[in-house]
């Protein structure tokens, strides 16, 4: 009984392992590496996240995760209040629509299509802030944010097939 | 070859279902609804943040810590190379201050007398709240960290947050144990300060750009690269004269730009600043409840008579 009980935890701890690890990927980005007094931005973890996770197992990173991820990035980060739940959905949107075309591929391939994801995403946030405050602002900050989002997108995307495989297993 | 794609079409076909666009594009109207709501009443989702940050701090305090480590570990590393020129600095600069010193004594003295002679009200006291950084913002856009000291500690909406620098912005939002802080650079700081010598007015506004904007100067006001600004305590919250800044350029086009003395780069404490105007009267009308709360017991008694 423990042991069925257990392996039913393990399930189910397995079955929300992507949603799971976006929210920390949010977390994470909010960690101080002393970014943000700066004119810089730390990477878009969350972003990546749900990048990877649209790509390998989109049935367990259902629309409604990811736009409440987004929402409590929106409360956490400050800012328009919706602004990154909507980006989320846009680049999970894309992710998805994409998703047969960029499966299988190459390393290299799969790494510009998060690229692009990250190009479309950073730009509509610059926008719609723009908007939201009703003046220009340099984009560099977001740039920087995108550029390093890149940048450390191969390292969670040689971590994530470990995962997978575990998921495959256990669920 | 033919398990690759068989797999993939397996896959292929529930994504591709309507069903599961139909969602995305509700939560993204919604999304954008959250959007047009905080713009129409600003602060619609203050307490929803405050909740948040609040759940998130014991997360963020035990992350952390090993994040401000390994910073210093670096910053030190970097430091060693440097420590010659900065003992010969902070010598140089310590004989320049033992001079400041005895000047301010004797000034404190003279000024202590006069205010005997002419009977000054006393500025009240400052209160200090101290609080470590725990986490940033992410947002590009955003300029603002979060501190471990809230409601239960005496943190108010709107205090003065200092480092061992100068003024670092402002608490946007005061949760029960943590709290947000606006840095000067932030796209809604606006911090009414002085430009000395000549004490010209003027409001210090974040554009997201490192160095703040320097608006509403009179026309005639005549600043230079390398004037000291200070805050005024005009917008009732922040006690006069706490340094900001130089200024670091002045533009052709009216773009003049303050250098903060915080960096904020290397800022791991800082100090909320509990602060009472000299005018009760006029304060706790705008104000009952919070100037009340944090100020010192002074300040009531010799007023008091002359009001009534």
């Amino acid at each position: 009984m423990a042991l069925a009980s257990s392996d039913n935890l393990r399930k189910y701890f397995w079955t929300a392992f992507p949603s799971l690890s976006t929210l920390f990927c949010v977390l994470l980005s909010l960690v101080p590496f002393g970014l943000s007094s700066t004119i810089l931005a730390p990477p878009n973890f969350g972003l990546i996240a749900i990048f990877l996770w649209t790509l390998s197992r989109p049935d367990l990173l259902p629309s409604s995760i990811v736009f409440l991820v987004g929402l409590l990035q929106d409360l956490l980060w400050g800012g328009p209040f919706g602004l990154w739940a909507f980006v989320f959905l846009v680049g999970y949107g894309l992710t998805l629509s994409q998703r047969t075309f960029l499966i299988g591929r190459e390393f290299g391939f799969t790494w510009v299509g998060f690229g692009l994801v990250v190009v479309i995403c950073s730009f509509l946030a610059w926008i719609i802030t723009m908007l939201f405050h009703g003046q220009w602002l340099a984009p560099y900050p977001a740039i920087v944010q995108g550029v390093l989002s890149a940048a450390l997108y191969p390292l969670f995307a040689r971590v994530t097939p470990w995962f997978v495989i575990r998921i495959a297993r256990e669920v | 070859m033919f398990g690759r794609d068989s797999r993939r079409e397996r896959l292929a076909v529930p994504v591709l279902a309507a069903s599961r666009r139909l969602p995305v594009i509700l939560f993204m109207s919604i999304s954008l609804i959250f959007v047009l709501l905080d713009k129409a009443e600003a602060d619609a989702f203050d307490e929803a943040r405050e909740a948040i940050t609040d759940v998130t701090t014991p997360i963020f305090e035990t992350l952390s810590p090993p994040v401000m480590a390994v910073r210093e570990f670096f910053g030190r590393i970097f430091n060693v190379f440097d420590i010659y020129r900065e003992n010969e600095r902070l010598r140089a600069e310590n004989r320049e201050l033992l001079a400041w010193k005895d000047a301010a004594l004797k000034m404190e003295h003279r000024l202590t007398r006069l205010e005997a002679l002419m009977n000054v009200q006393l500025e009240p006291s400052v209160g200090y709240i101290t609080g470590r950084v725990i986490s940033d913002t992410g947002g590009p856009f955003v300029r603002m960290f979060i501190v471990n000291a809230g409601k239960r500690e005496g943190v108010r909406d709107n205090q003065a947050v200092i480092d061992e620098d100068g003024l670092v912005g402002r608490i946007l939002g005061a949760g029960h144990k943590s709290s947000r802080v606006l840095l000067l650079s932030d796209l809604n700081s606006r911090v009414p300060v002085l430009v000395e010598p000549s004490n010209y007015r003027a409001v210090l506004i974040g554009d997201n750009e490192r160095d703040p904007r320097l608006e509403f100067l009179s026309p005639a006001a005549k600043v230079q690269v390398g004037d000291r600004v200070v805050t005024s305590g005009h917008d009732g919250q922040m006690p006069p004269g706490l340094p900001v800044g130089l200024v670091s350029k002045v533009g052709k086009n009216g773009d003049i730009r303050v250098q903060t003395f915080s960096r904020g780069d290397h800022t791991e404490a800082v100090r909320m600043l509990s602060y009472k105007f000299a005018e009760p009267d006029i304060i706790e009308t705008l104000e009952p409840v919070e100037v009340g709360e944090a100020s010192p017991s002074e300040g009531e008694s010799p007023d008091d008579g002359a009001g009534e």
